[in-house]
């Protein structure tokens, strides 16, 4: 089973320091698409357990989970982002998130990589017309022929849309 | 050279918080037509110990007030003057100042000085009047002949505490600013690090030690009275305060004592191990390990040929023991147990007293350390882990073979046993008796009674209920409001409750107790009564939806709609409607409930329901589909599988249960909750009848799983409110059930059949 307790964030080396604002990404994949979040929200990487479903709540959130006493609720970004099949098998990921305060576990289809991204690697995301929400995505980021979606994961996560926050009473 | 107090200022904020406390709740209680001397000590040792402290710590705004407040009563506790009604205001306005004063030092407040110069000088004046007009009739109690006795000559040691240990230059310029009040000799600057001196002058034993506790270590302060020459009555009130060291126990002092007379009382020293104790305890703890017992008169004569006067004299030389032994303890946290002496004649003085009990019953619960709230939440946490761990080594087990592991199944149920208690005693940690509350209040009645002027009487009843720490600090705001809009809605003039047949006096009823897992706390008043047609009206003024067909129940709970108030004109005390609003929000943030009962012109009874505690709960975990949900216990009223013909249908959809000849809704829980899997049929599952709000209804589910204490844990934290879940658990193997709220399911299933 995959476990990852508790990445530790790497020391940076001063000489990357001087280069540039280089930050520390983990890269995960929603079906063909690949994104990358800001590594110091993350607590931990595990597997997919049995989650206790919550009654009259959108479908990308899957329900909360026992963290060693903790309950956490568990949202599928697949679900949420419509993108690969949401399947549950001993493969399935979750990243547990700490973010405005909150553990939040998210499902993703897989984790890839911890990447350090220099600023000249990262460009600006391009506006979309229409209903896209893209709030949430602070850019784009190259690694050779890798194009990986950056996206402020706290933002995201605190966003009316999660249904994370507020008051359930409303629905 | 000075020496750096800042780091006691937490214990004299504490303290002094502690001694302004009491002296309200004394004067409070004070009768003034027939004031007892042990009340009007205390309170004068309250005033005292307020001083003195802040004296010492430089806070010399608080020492000026305290000073001639403390003038005052030491006048009239001697007897010289009589306390009127002027003074117990001005006193407890003084005890108003010093608290904002207090709290200004802590940086919470900012210091209200024209208000300190204003009752100075109101105090001042009574004092001054005082002096001018009657002398007073000495009166000629038992302890104040034992206070004046005590006074002349002490031997003192004690062992010098923080930088006076270290400088002996410091010491004596300390004790060389007494110097002016009485003398003092050095006897020896004890190898031992102890000093021992002896001081001669105008005071008392009680002050003397109050004075050293400043210098001292601790529990190292002993003084003894010295038999003066000249007096000749030696007989009575000498006391040996002994220290918590048994080394330096002087048995030949008590001795001499008990030779001397009857009723001589010393606190003995208790015990080394109580003494490690206060060692270990630090530096705020430290206080209080000694226990003063009284020293049984040598029998000669003590039954026949005394009468009531020496009897009495015991008496209150036992009661004057008892300030020596708190200010030993540099604290009102003492523990001093003074029981009456042999004699039958002292025993029925100190019950016709009771105020000559009081010290013992203060002793017995004030045996307390200080633990911030923290650590216990912390020691809650970890045992409520320790809970779940052994309920799922119980499950594991449950598997086993009792014959090969019969050891292992034995040693797990006594685990069992072990963490419940543990549990138990945990959780009583936190709780705490009502009374803390209930305190406040007649502080609250008396002044705003003042101010409307009504006649108020309160009454509080089951003070000793407990309750959670949190809780308690919740409560208090919401009960205060019931209480003010008792007392300004409910209660009415004295001319109309003559009127109405009614005494002019209105009484206030404060009652906690403890029903099924809740605490109840009542505020009831006979006054008015809610006016059904006002409410009504104002209501549709204000557009609510109303009809004149609701039921009283329903008609009352609409005083608790925001900005609702039916008093005529907006007053200082109420009428502008907010208020009962947030009370019933707080009060339901805290899982409790309101309720109203009114008759009109007959009174109105507010009972507040809430929770034992914020963190376990008594629950039935039962299944639904491939879920399990927990149900309160107290919720539930029975459950029951059904039969056929007790199941109905009503206007098609909806089903009914008979259950002993009442109709209840059926609400199946895995259609409300959309759990999969779940039982369809009704003759194959369970039905649970529960009652909230006074609605009672059937839940539907698929079986009963069992009983269980479960540690609740918030949603809220990392998620956010469920409707219908009060919060969730973590069950015997590691699993998350949710808490069904009730009252929110039953409103939920309500608006579901609306909406169909």
């Amino acid at each position: 089973m995959l476990q990852m307790n508790s990445v530790a964030a790497p020391v940076r080396p001063d000489s990357e320091l001087e280069a540039g604002y280089a930050e520390e990404f983990l890269t995960f994949t929603l079906g063909d698409e690949e994104y990358a979040i800001d590594i110091l929200k993350v607590q931990e990487i595990r597997g997919y357990d049995a989650v206790t479903k919550i009654a009259n709540t959108p479908d990308f959130i899957k329900g909360v989970i026992n963290l060693r006493g903790t309950i956490v609720p568990i949202i599928d970004l697949r679900i949420k982002f419509r993108l690969g099949r949401a399947e549950y098998n001993q493969f399935t990921v979750v990243i547990i998130l700490n973010v405005a305060d909150r553990v939040v576990g998210v499902v993703v289809d897989s984790v890839s990589d911890v990447i350090m991204l220099g600023q000249d690697q990262i460009k600006a995301a391009p506006q979309f017309s229409g209903g896209t929400n893209t709030d949430h995505i602070t850019g784009i980021g190259t690694v050779g022929e890798r194009m990986l979606i950056l996206i402020d994961i706290e933002k995201l996560m605190a966003s009316r849309h999660m249904g994370l926050t507020g008051d359930g009473a409303l629905q | 050279m000075t020496i750096d107090m800042s780091q006691f200022y937490q214990v004299f904020f504490e303290e002094a918080a502690e001694h302004l406390a009491s002296m309200e709740s004394l004067l409070l209680a004070l009768d003034l037509d027939n004031p007892e001397a042990e009340d009007l000590n205390a309170i004068f040792r309250a005033a005292h110990s307020i001083k003195g402290s802040s004296g010492t710590f430089g806070f010399s705004d608080m020492a000026d007030v305290t000073h001639v407040l403390e003038t005052m009563l030491d006048k009239i506790r001697k007897g010289e003057a009589v306390m009127t009604s002027a003074m117990l205001d001005a006193s407890l306005v003084a005890g108003d100042v010093l608290k904002n004063l207090l709290a200004a030092h802590r940086g919470e407040e900012v210091a209200d000085e024209a208000a300190a110069a204003e009752i100075r000088g109101q105090l001042e004046k009574l004092c001054a009047a005082m002096e001018a007009g009657d002398t007073g009739p000495e009166l000629a109690s038992g302890s104040d002949q034992a206070a004046s006795a005590s006074s002349g000559q002490f031997e003192v040691s004690f062992v010098p505490d923080g930088p006076a240990a270290q400088d002996q230059g410091q010491l004596m310029l300390l004790l060389g600013e007494t110097e002016g009040i009485f003398s003092v000799d050095l006897l020896e600057p004890g190898s031992d690090g102890a000093w021992r001196l002896r001081i001669k002058g105008d005071i008392t034993a009680e002050k003397l030690t109050s004075l050293l506790e400043f210098v001292a270590r601790s529990g190292t302060v002993s003084v003894r009275g010295l038999p003066a020459s000249d007096h000749g009555e030696t007989a009575y009130g000498f006391f040996g305060a002994e220290t918590a060291q048994p080394s330096q126990a002087d048995t030949t002092a008590s001795n001499e004592s008990q030779d001397q007379a009857w009723g001589l009382f010393e606190a003995e020293p208790s015990g080394a191990a109580k003494a490690v104790g206060a060692g270990v305890v630090e530096e705020n703890e430290a206080y209080g390990f000694f226990e003063s017992i009284v020293v049984e008169p040598s029998p000669v004569g003590s039954a026949n040929s005394q009468d009531a006067s020496v009897a009495q004299s015991g008496a209150g030389a036992a009661k004057s023991s008892a300030p020596v032994a708190m200010a030993a303890q540099g604290s009102s946290r003492a523990i001093a147990t003074v029981a009456p002496i042999t004699a039958a004649e002292a025993r029925k003085v100190a019950q016709e007293r009771p105020g000559a009990k009081a010290p013992a019953k203060s002793g017995g619960g004030d045996n307390s350390i200080r633990v911030s709230v923290d650590k216990v939440d912390q020691m809650i946490n970890l045992v409520g882990e320790l809970v779940i761990t052994q309920a799922m080594l119980q499950q594991s087990a449950s598997t086993m073979d009792p014959v090969i592991y019969e050891r292992l199944l034995q040693g797990l149920s006594q685990l069992e046993r072990n963490t419940r208690d543990l549990q138990e005693s945990v959780m009583s940690i936190r709780m705490l008796p009502i009374s803390v509350v209930f305190t406040r209040f007649p502080r609250v009645v008396r002044d705003l009674s003042q101010k409307l002027g009504k006649k108020v009487e309160l009454k509080t009843l089951g003070e000793g209920t407990e309750l959670d720490k949190g809780l308690i600090e919740r409560i208090t705001d919401p009960l205060t409001h019931l209480v003010r809009n008792s007392l300004d809605h409910g209660i009415e003039m004295p001319e109309k409750r003559r009127a109405a047949g009614k005494s002019e006096t209105g009484t206030i009823t404060l009652r906690a107790s403890h029903q099924s897992g809740n605490i109840v706390i009542e505020v009831s008043d006979d006054g008015a009564g809610l006016n059904r047609e006002k409410i009504l009206g104002k209501a549709k003024e204000r557009g609510l939806s109303v009809s004149d067909a609701m039921t009283d129940a329903e008609v009352w709970q609409l005083i608790f709609e925001p900005g609702f108030s039916t008093a005529d004109q907006v007053t200082e005390v109420s009428g502008r409607g907010v208020g009962m609003d947030v009370v019933k929000k707080n009060i339901a943030a805290m899982g409790g409930k309101v309720e109203i009962e009114s008759l009109f012109g007959v009174g109105t009874r507010m009972t507040v329901r809430l929770p034992l505690t914020l963190a376990i709960l008594d629950g039935m975990s039962i299944a639904v589909g491939d879920e399990t949900y927990v149900i309160p216990l107290n919720y539930i009223v029975e459950s029951l599988q059904p039969t056929a013909t007790q199941i109905r249908t009503m206007a098609g959809s909806e089903s009914v249960i008979q259950v002993r000849g009442e109709y209840l809704p059926v609400i199946p829980l895995h259609k409300l909750f959309g759990c999969d899997n779940a039982v369809q049929d009704y003759g194959r599952g369970i039905m649970i009848v529960v009652e909230s709000d006074g609605a009672k209804a059937a839940l539907f589910v698929d079986g009963l799983l069992g009983q269980h204490q479960v540690v609740i844990k918030s949603l809220e934290a990392n998620f956010r409110r469920v409707q219908g879940v009060s919060g969730a658990t973590i069950m015997g193997d590691g699993k998350v059930a949710l808490i069904i709220d009730v009252g929110g399911t039953l409103a939920m299933a309500r608006g579901l059949r609306a909406a169909a």
